[in-house]
């Protein structure tokens, strides 16, 4: 297991990354005015877990798991 | 998925229930989830859902440990799969994103159980995990052959 920091403008930044990714699932079952009140309840609730950092910046840890598999 | 919901609390279980309530852990372990999560849905400790596990293996009369490993594999069955595919002495190497405790996937699971669409999103918040890692195992194998990845 290896945990990449990526770095984002804000918490923002981390939203509309994850809106095309793992958020998709949630957003597609969700109106147009469902999806925003949604993204904005997810910012707000990113501002408070991945603080802006002095340059503005916010760090988003990211684990990615490892598997190698040989066949013998 | 309603039928699934934990019962009250507090309440002694008839033998039924309990029944039910094994059916439940185990339909639970094997879509992925962690024995802390599901004793918050069942409103038990992670040690007793263990112990319901450990219970129901033994009464199989089985090798506890064996059995268990299996059911650990079952999580595993589409990287199995890949691997079944190799040729022999064929390496795969994958990755996958192991985010599902991160607070960033968190937060999504709980904004998706507390909003007005609660009802529609809960059932992803509970099974999304394992879709997507399922369909991640499979793109980050096409990815390696291809070079590393970006994001």
């Amino acid at each position: 297991m290896t945990t990449y920091v990526h770095l984002f403008d804000g918490a923002d930044g981390i939203a509309d990354w994850f809106a095309g990714s793992a958020l998709q699932p949630f957003l597609e079952l969700l109106s147009d005015d469902e999806r925003c009140d949604f993204l904005a309840r997810y910012r707000e609730g990113l501002r408070d877990a991945y603080p802006t950092q002095p340059d503005g910046k916010a760090l988003l840890a990211y684990p990615r798991l490892f598997i190698v598999a040989i066949r013998g | 998925m309603e039928q699934d919901l934990a019962p009250a609390p507090k309440k002694r279980l008839t033998a039924f229930g309990r029944k039910a309530r094994q059916k439940r852990i185990f339909a639970r372990l094997r879509e992925g989830w962690a024995y802390d999560e599901i004793a918050r849905e069942e409103r038990l400790t992670a040690a007793r859902v263990r112990m319901i596990v450990s219970e129901v293996l033994q009464k199989r009369e089985v090798d506890d440990s064996s059995a268990h490993a299996l059911l650990q594999l079952s999580r595993l069955a589409p990287a199995v799969q890949l691997a079944a595919s190799l040729a022999p002495g064929g390496v795969l190497a994958t990755q996958m994103p192991s985010t599902a405790r991160e607070s960033s996937h968190a937060l999504m699971r709980m904004v998706a159980a507390e909003g007005p669409w609660s009802s529609r999103l809960l059932p992803v918040a509970k099974t999304g995990r394992l879709s997507v890692s399922s369909k991640t195992i499979t793109a980050g194998c096409v990815q390696s052959r291809r070079g590393p990845r970006s994001g």
